[in-house]
């Protein structure tokens, strides 16, 4: 109904739009919406007018989230969003009656053709969204898993991500198969295939990194590239927003390897943190059999960008990793704030697993052996089967804290919201460098002895 | 005491809640020990500490500083300049060392000085000079980047600069920073006994002045002895072990020397420690333990009556009475406690067990011991207090029957099974478990029978009887990294050593701990005898190496000792009290 918005307000809308859906991202794979980031709640009040129109506007249609209870405040957001997918759809078929100002959001009509132009192809696509940080890949891609989704049942999603990936916690390196169900409810989904790479950038090992995705893509191509032509698994790969030095050599090689069918190359306004254009990745610059489609990034320059873009991503994976181990308690427990759930892990009974039953390894560094419990306590651990199915890396199912190290009795106390049937097959801890929320270690009256408070200032 | 008051305040004021940084390191004393060593001139100091540093890179969090210091001093150790006894084999090239030198001064002056600088406004030479860097450091590094490699003689007395500078910049501020320097329990242990004793004082006053005395009198009494309360209230947050096994001592002496005049009744002291555990209820029940432990260990070794308790305090073995007396009383106060604050106690469990008083589990714990320890004691306050615990444990028929036995006044078998679970030491364990074996042979022939046909009955049910991934069936909420401790709030800070002659500061923390005679709690991880593995605990503090063998969690059946869980033992209790 209202599709006359203010431009202005449209335009905030849209912003508003982009930061949900990549706040969305963060909490997809989790199903306890509760928990808010601050920037939620503060764009809802101020959106909360134009919200009440999109709410009423979108009572008529089929919408997914009618299932979810209406009192979870990110229901209002992901309705909001979807709401504002439709109003995209309706705004390009009314351009014409937008007025000169209007062009300025006139960008998600270029975002639309692009996933258009991809979903239109009739082969398994292999789709390789890149640009540089917070130019919207993800927002991108979960834009053409959306509308690849209302044509296929089943859409691949790697994510290489490995800072803020979409359906795991950080420093997962992912193939997720979803479907539309799982999209729609926001269930939470387990990946089809999971490496713990255990850092936030792929900068400490790039050769790792690489194999570790390259086994992701050859497990897609085995699994569910060739399947017959009425169940096609059409392929989105997202990237990591590091595009200058070793970030781009990385980009070129997964291009190279993956030759996708169609590359989506977005770029921002500051023209010097972008991609090159063209095929970029190709010796001769000819992009050969693969589309390239160039598009700029959503969100434009009129609005203070710098409140989202130069959000603390530091912030923004301790939220995902509290999200994260919130699945260790049921959906019931009222937990909204992190401390409440630090709180609640501090009593939570953890799994204890014998050390001499594992295999701990530290991913990037070398660990004096008779240290090992040094590095270990207090710390974040991917948990890992060692298998042969994977080529020899071991898959991930999860996280852990090691919350405890008891040498005495030679048992280490670890927390994960792993059930215990799957966890029963993990074999290996693997250490990285993805830090621990503080927010964990400082429990009110269960303060950790990691956290010091004497430490010098600036040090 | 006035003033070393007011300093205690200020100083956890100063360095008080608030301004956690996550450190890689789990105690200062393991920072410090680090310190030490690393800038000792033994060579296995040098490399134990290298080596914990190198840890601590491995948990990410790492200060710049640390890192920096550790490479120039891991540097240097490869100088044969600075060590002597290199082997040619581990000799480097002159400009290979040089260039050692030369990448640390580098990540030095980049990465401590970018930290305080404001880029664009300051130059580095600036903002170096602002922090005292030696002028010499920058030029290396200006040196070494844009021109030639600088001489290997330059480097290396740069390199001594620079530790002279870290140390004055980081290491020895740092050091003074924190708020028990030096060895911190000797020192937060006086303390405790400096508030402690206050307490007593202004206790003792209290007393001594005649009630008729003026109404101000009384107030100003009352008002030192709030704020001594304050104080080892502060104190029990932050050292709880300490704090209890000094109250005991207090308690104990007041108890001891109740019939002499002129001193604190223990009954005075029971309002002040009412007040304590209305705050910390978890304060009378590690108390409880405390004492406990201490009958045990009492009565374990008797040698013990002649040596020493605690080095601390040489005040020497307790009597079993009065131990038995204290931990009777103690029980009554967590009665009335539990009677008065329930509230308090039920707010702070119910998160975790649901239950509607103290802690269960913590109560059969002790029920458990302290019948163990009645069994051979026999001492009625033991057993009116057992009573009580039961009560309390809501075990009523155990109640009943522990009022048929203190009439009976005999060994019992409900006792004995009980008790056998209690970690005593090993020796005279094994004689009680024998003379208990003659007595109740045919309880126990039953118990063994029950306990194996409750075995068969799970293994196929369970399918696999080892599994490796298991959820701990109790536990008690405590900080991440520590222990989880039936007893007290705080958990126990692990040791993480895995050999036990390795130690770090923390290391020997824990082992003080563990000394059997000790008045430390003893709630430190309970040590499990596999039929593979022995494992011995070293108490090396001790000073005559007391080797002691933890029998906690192990159950001598058939004449061989097994392992058994909580949950077994359990099971065994309620089928005693079928038997009887």
């Amino acid at each position: 109904m209202n599709l006359y918005f203010p431009v202005t307000t449209l335009a905030l809308l849209f912003f508003y739009h982009k930061c949900s859906c990549e706040l969305m991202g963060l909490y997809r794979w989790r199903d306890k919406p509760q928990m808010e980031a601050s920037i939620h709640v503060a764009l809802l009040i101020s959106f909360s007018s134009s919200q009440h129109h999109e709410k009423i506007r979108n009572e008529g249609g089929p919408s997914p989230l009618a299932l979810e209870k209406q009192n979870r405040q990110s229901i209002h957001i992901h309705g909001n969003l979807r709401s504002k997918q439709k109003q995209k759809q309706k705004q390009k078929q009314n351009k014409a009656v937008m007025g000169e100002e209007a062009l300025k959001i006139h960008i998600p009509e270029q975002w639309s053709a692009a996933a258009d132009v991809i979903t239109a192809s009739v082969a398994a696509s292999t789709t390789f969204i890149c640009g540089p940080k917070n130019s919207g890949k993800s927002t991108f891609s979960r834009h053409l898993l959306h509308l690849l989704l209302t044509r296929h049942k089943r859409v691949a999603y790697l994510d290489s991500d490995v800072g803020q990936p979409e359906f795991t916690p950080p420093g997962c390196l992912s193939l997720t198969i979803l479907d539309k169900q799982t999209v729609d409810m926001k269930l939470q989904v387990q990946p089809e295939r999971c490496f713990f790479f255990g850092d936030i950038s792929s900068k400490r090992d790039p050769e790792i990194y690489l194999t570790h995705i390259f086994a992701l893509y050859d497990h897609y191509c085995n699994q569910f590239h060739q399947s017959p032509s009425n169940n096609v698994v059409p392929l989105i790969v997202n990237t990591a927003g590091w595009v200058k030095g070793t970030g781009y050599e990385v980009l070129v090689d997964m291009l190279n390897h993956m030759s996708p069918s169609h590359v989506v190359n977005i770029s921002i306004s500051a023209k010097s943190k972008n991609l090159p254009s063209g095929a970029f990745w190709s010796q001769d610059g000819d992009a050969g059999a693969i589309t390239l489609i160039e598009i700029k990034s959503a969100l434009h320059d009129s609005l203070n960008r710098s409140v989202l873009v130069h959000k603390d991503s530091r912030h923004k994976r301790d939220d995902s990793i509290m999200s994260y181990f919130r699945q260790c308690f049921s959906n019931d427990m009222k937990m909204s704030s992190s401390k409440e759930i630090a709180q609640a892990l501090a009593a939570h009974p953890p799994y204890e697993v014998s050390v001499s039953a594992v295999n701990i390894k530290h991913l990037h560094c070398e660990v004096p052996k008779a240290e090992i419990f040094y590095s270990l306590n207090a710390s974040i651990v991917g948990l890992a089967v060692d298998s042969e199915g994977s080529g020899g890396l071991p898959r991930c199912v999860g996280l852990g804290i090691v919350r405890g190290v008891d040498t005495m009795r030679r048992i280490l106390y670890i927390i994960t919201p792993v059930p215990q049937n799957v966890l029963e097959d993990v074999d290996v801890l693997l250490q990285g460098f993805i830090q621990i929320p503080t927010c964990l270690l400082q429990v009110h009256g269960c303060v950790s002895p990691y956290m010091a408070s004497n430490v010098l200032p600036g040090v | 005491m006035v003033v070393e008051a007011f300093k205690e305040v200020t100083n956890s004021e100063v360095f008080g809640d608030g301004n956690y940084k996550l450190v890689p390191w789990i105690s200062w004393d393991e920072w410090s020990f680090v310190r030490e060593s690393l800038f000792s001139s033994s060579v296995s100091s040098i490399d134990f500490a290298l080596q914990r540093i190198s840890t601590w890179r491995s948990r990410g969090c790492v200060p710049v500083i640390i890192e920096v210091t550790a490479s120039i001093v891991e540097t240097q150790q490869k100088d044969p300049y600075f060590r002597d006894g290199l082997s040619g084999s581990d000799l480097l090239a002159e400009n290979m060392l040089t260039m050692l030198y030369c990448m640390t001064i580098m990540r030095l002056v980049n990465g401590i000085v970018e930290k305080t600088r404001n880029k664009n406004e300051v130059s580095i030479g600036e903002a170096a000079d602002a922090i005292g860097i030696p002028r010499m450091l920058i030029d290396i590094r200006h040196e070494c980047s844009h021109r030639d490699l600088p001489s290997l003689r330059l480097v290396r007395l740069a390199s001594t600069k620079a530790l002279d500078w870290l140390k004055a910049y980081y290491w020895d501020p740092q050091k003074m920073a924190f708020p028990y320097p030096g060895d911190r329990t000797a020192t937060s242990a006086k303390e405790i006994m400096s508030k402690i004793r206050e307490l007593a004082v202004s206790l003792d006053v209290k007393q001594a002045t005649p009630s008729d005395s003026p109404v101000t009198k009384t107030k100003r009494f009352k008002k030192q002895i709030n704020k001594a309360l304050k104080n080892v209230h502060k104190l029990y947050s932050s050292h709880p072990s300490e704090v209890v096994s000094i109250l005991l001592e207090f308690l104990l002496k007041a108890h001891e020397s109740a019939d002499m005049t002129n001193s604190v009744q223990l009954d005075d002291w029971k309002p002040l420690i009412m007040k304590l555990s209305n705050k910390e209820p978890d304060m009378l029940l590690s108390l409880l333990k405390e004492v406990v432990h201490m009958l045990e260990t009492a009565r374990a070794d008797p040698k013990y009556e002649s040596g020493e308790l605690k080095p601390e305090h040489k005040s020497g073995f307790h009597g079993t009475e009065h131990l038995s007396y204290l931990f009777n009383w103690l029980v009554g106060n967590l009665k009335d406690l539990k009677s008065s604050c329930r509230k308090i106690i039920t707010k702070e469990t119910e998160s975790l067990a649901k239950e509607k008083s103290l802690p269960k589990s913590t109560l059969i714990n002790l029920l458990e011991k302290c019948l163990t320890v009645s069994s051979v004691s026999n001492s009625d306050h033991l057993a009116s207090a057992a009573s009580v615990l039961a009560q309390m444990a809501g075990y009523h028929t155990l109640v009943q029957k522990l009022n048929k036995l203190a009439s009976l006044h005999t060994p019992n078998t409900n006792t004995n099974t009980l008790g056998e679970v209690a970690d005593i030491d090993l020796e005279s364990f094994y004689n009680r478990e024998e003379k208990f074996i003659e007595q109740a042979a045919n309880a126990h022939v039953l118990l063994k029978q029950k306990l194996l046909k409750r075995r068969k009955s799970k293994e196929p049910s369970d399918g696999e009887v080892k599994r490796r991934w298991s959820v701990v069936k109790s536990w008690k909420p405590c900080p991440i990294g520590m222990l989880s401790c039936d007893v007290g709030s705080s958990g126990v800070v692990p040791c993480l050593d895995i050999v036990d002659d390795e130690q770090g500061e923390d290391g020997d923390e824990k082992e003080e701990e563990k000394k059997p005679c000790g008045k430390r709690e003893a709630e430190c991880p309970l040590l499990v005898l596999d039929d593979s593995e022995f494992k011995k605990v070293k108490c090396c503090e001790e000073e005559d190496g007391l080797l002691l063998q933890d029998v906690t969690n192990r159950l001598m059946i058939g004449g061989l000792w097994k392992n058994v869980t909580q949950d077994e033992v359990m099971n065994m209790a309620s089928a005693v009290r079928i038997l009887v």
